[in-house]
């Protein structure tokens, strides 16, 4: 069964080429026990050209997977999984969204139509919340401004029930005039709120949230005397809260609710994945309804690392991209996302496959790297322990043959023992010792006698081989 | 031991180091790192290659400086590795999310030449007493071994799997090491050759192998026969020019260069009539007291051992 997933301004939409943007960052998954070769999970919402939500429509659950084309390093691969979360003929994943809303005393001001900022605010968020689907959606609403913004913030309880939802939306305290923003540390509390309070809801049978966090303020960040210690600000602090927003991986729409020019949207941008302006009320709702669809028509697939194991993606810079193909025979394509292995470790797994992907992992059954991912390494530190043991041991010797064999005149370039000739218990290129000469390399001395005592002769061209008889008197060898 | 021989098995030591620590890192990686943070595999990566690379390198130059392995020295060298490589592991994270995503190539390439610069660094500090630019030496030994090393990492890491990680690990130990001992041949200003000993054990230790010892202008080199395991310093070489001869005092001479010229001395441990009497000290024949210059060729007779000082000048 095919699902229409019918979004906001529909005929400016459909006029607009789409294509689709990552929602998260691609994570490299465990498929174990199913399968030894890692995964990949890609989260994607189909857009238009200006980044808001796009009216598709998308193949049935059943020829999702396979409508799903992805680039990974000039490889194409075919995902062995792959949902919408809108999809109804699918188990609906659970959706978590943390709502911030700015209630310092800018909130206050009145717009065109005789309202404050406050109450268009906190009606788009009541607007929101009528699309709340009990079973699926979490939803925390929690304000802030300068101060007690941790605690507000990080005593968010995620509703399960559009009345409890809308309860927290009632029970928010209205805006004071000394109230500032703190707005960077909301964000990075925020971000801190949702990755605390996600396994709690996993555990409890919540599998894959989709999150979210939705900062929405009418001012710039502005900590003051008087305001909450520790508070981010200046640069820093917008680096500090952009930073936190890019390694979260959580999507972050900051949402602006003033005329242009009248908030500092460079730093929205940065602290945020997503960034849109209003100027009133129904811009304000129309931009809540995107959000809601970014988490309804997000696509999710996995597919197999085109590598066998991880330590094969070790060093890896893996440019990811995907297309799909619509039923109407057009092609969304993705931009490109850059998946990077550590710098110089092998790549850690980001997390597991969820049951519904490990079923489909062993039905697709993906190359295992079975046995050659134990014995590559194993092969690789023995080759390499050889090679070494090669250049201590053997090469030595021909670099300075003298240290290990001494100087063989008549054996020149011989290097191993198995060379050195003994001929009537002399060995030939080196002159037997005095009084043990004898046979055929020539008798130079009477042949040595029980009474012969053989003297080290320090003073034979430093030579400590050489020797000669205590009684004799010969010249050391040259 | 020759300069080359040194450098060559110290290159060799440094890159066993490498492989040894890749095959613990891609062990520990296998098992307990499996589902960790990306940093934390690079952390244990850089912290095992700093705490084998000092381990081995310490074992082995003292071993070939003729005396004996001290645990001391080897500990201390692990020690100060494993800081440097912890130090780069933490340092690759700034790195890797200003340039990870924009430039990965040169962030690998960063990250590599700050581990191996970081650890090169460390264990250049252990002669720092003796010669101070060993530890610029070692550092840029240590960037080289891991600009070599991550570059092929980088390139040939799909390719290639395992292998090009284990080569670069080595390649990381030999650039280091190599640093460490080839800056002070390169930089030399003067040589002392071993010519021979009446003692056996310092004949039979350098006799064959023509030991040499660099010598750097602004630099004192403490001459004696007081092994690693009576020294009293923690990481540092009490004696470089260590020759096992009955008749040398512990701390017998110092050979120390200034304003061009290498002068020998007595050390002021035997720098007294006792030590006079007992401990030989002569060059071009004559017994030195306080101190003498050597010239090109000079002979110098330490205690019953003959050795040769040859300027880079003449060479």
């Amino acid at each position: 069964m095919r699902r229409m997933l019918w979004l906001l301004m529909p005929g400016l939409l459909l006029a607009q080429p789409g294509k689709m943007q990552f929602a998260e960052p691609v994570k490299m998954l465990s498929c174990e026990p199913a399968s030894t070769v890692p995964c990949f999970r890609m989260k994607l919402n189909v857009v238009d050209a200006s980044g808001a939500p796009r009216n598709v429509q998308l193949p049935s659950a059943a020829e999702l997977a396979g409508a799903i084309k992805v680039h990974v390093g000039g490889q194409d691969l075919k995902p062995f999984w792959a949902t919408a979360a809108g999809d109804s003929t699918q188990k609906v994943r659970g959706r978590a969204v943390l709502v911030i809303v700015d209630n310092s005393g800018s909130m206050l001001r009145k717009l065109a139509t005789g309202q404050t900022r406050w109450d268009a605010a906190l009606q788009a968020v009541s607007v929101f919340l009528d699309k709340f689907e009990e079973g699926s959606d979490r939803v925390a609403i929690v304000p802030f401004e300068s101060h007690l913004v941790q605690a507000r913030i990080s005593s968010a309880q995620f509703a399960r029930t559009r009345a409890d939802a809308v309860s927290q939306l009632r029970s928010l305290p209205l805006p004071e005039e000394k109230n500032n923003t703190a707005l960077y540390s909301a964000a990075v509390y925020g971000i801190e709120t949702l990755q605390a309070a996600l396994p709690r809801m996993q555990q409890a049978g919540e599998d894959q949230l989709e999150t979210m966090v939705i900062l929405l303020t009418d001012g710039n960040n502005e900590v003051l005397k008087g305001d909450d210690l520790g508070l981010l600000a200046g640069p820093s602090g917008q680096d500090q809260a952009a930073e936190s927003v890019r390694q979260s991986g959580i999507p972050v729409v900051a949402i602006g609710f003033s005329d242009t020019g009248g908030l500092d949207e460079v730093a929205l941008k940065r602290i945020s994945t997503k960034y849109y302006l209003a100027s009133d009320f129904d811009g304000l709702q129309r931009i809540l309804a995107f959000t809601r669809t970014f988490l309804n028509n997000r696509l999710t697939a996995a597919f197999a690392s085109p590598f066998p194991d991880r330590a094969s993606l070790a060093g890896q810079n893996l440019p990811i991209s995907a297309e799909l193909r619509l039923p109407d025979g057009s092609v969304v394509k993705s931009d490109e996302f850059l998946w990077t292995a550590p710098q110089m470790g092998v790549p850690v797994y980001a997390g597991k496959c969820s049951p519904d992907e490990l079923k489909a992992v062993m039905v697709a059954q993906p190359v295992s790297a079975g046995w050659t991912s134990i014995i590559r390494p194993v092969g690789v530190f023995c080759g390499l322990g050889l090679l070494l043991v090669v250049l201590w041991f053997w090469v030595p010797r021909l670099i300075w043959p003298e240290q290990f064999i001494g100087a063989m005149p008549n054996l020149a370039g011989s290097k191993w023992a198995s060379q050195t000739r003994i001929q009537n218990g002399v060995i030939q290129g080196r002159p037997a010792p005095p009084g043990f000469q004898s046979g055929p390399a020539g008798v130079n001395m009477a042949p040595r006698g029980v009474g012969d005592s053989t003297v080290v002769n320090p003073a034979a061209l430093n030579d400590f081989g050489a020797t000669r008889l205590a009684n004799r008197e010969v010249k050391p060898p040259k | 031991m020759s300069l080359y021989q040194t450098l060559y098995y110290m290159a060799l030591a440094g890159g066993m180091a490498g492989l040894f620590s890749w095959g613990i890192t891609a062990l520990l990686s296998g098992t307990i790192l499996a589902t960790r943070e990306n940093w934390v595999a690079d952390l244990v990566a850089a912290s095992t290659l700093g705490l084998l690379i000092g381990a081995l390198t310490v074992a082995f130059s003292d071993k070939w400086s003729g005396s004996r392995v001290v645990p001391r020295y080897v500990f201390a060298g692990a020690g100060i590795g494993l800081v440097a490589g912890i130090l780069s592991g933490l340092a690759m994270v700034p790195v890797t999310k200003a340039l990870g995503e924009t430039q990965p190539f040169l962030t690998r390439l960063l990250s590599w030449m700050l581990a191996g610069g970081l650890i090169g660094l460390g264990l250049g500090l252990r002669w720092v007493m003796a010669n101070k630019m060993r530890v610029v030496h070692a550092c840029i030994g240590g960037l080289l071994g891991g600009a070599i090393g991550g570059a092929l990492f980088h390139v040939l890491g799909s390719r290639v799997p395992d292998l090009t990680q284990a080569l670069g690990f080595v390649l990381i130990g030999v650039g280091i090491c190599f640093g460490v001992t080839l800056a002070p041949i390169l930089l030399r200003d003067g040589i002392l050759k071993f010519v021979s000993s009446g003692d056996a054990r310092a004949q039979a230790k350098f006799g064959r192998s023509g030991k040499e010892w660099e010598i750097q202008q602004g630099d004192s080199y403490q001459m004696g026969s007081e092994s690693r395991d009576l020294s009293k310093t923690t990481f540092s070489v009490g004696v470089q020019v260590f020759i096992p001869d009955a008749a040398i005092a512990p701390l017998h001479a110092i050979v120390f260069g200034q304003e061009g010229r290498f002068y020998v001395a007595r050390h002021r441990d035997v720098n007294n009539q006792a030590g006079l009497a007992r401990y030989v000290l002569r060059v071009r024949g004559k017994t030195v007291t306080t101190s003498q210059e050597l010239r090109d060729g000079d002979d110098i007779l330490i205690g019953r051992t003959a050795i040769k000082f040859i300027s880079k000048r003449a060479q």
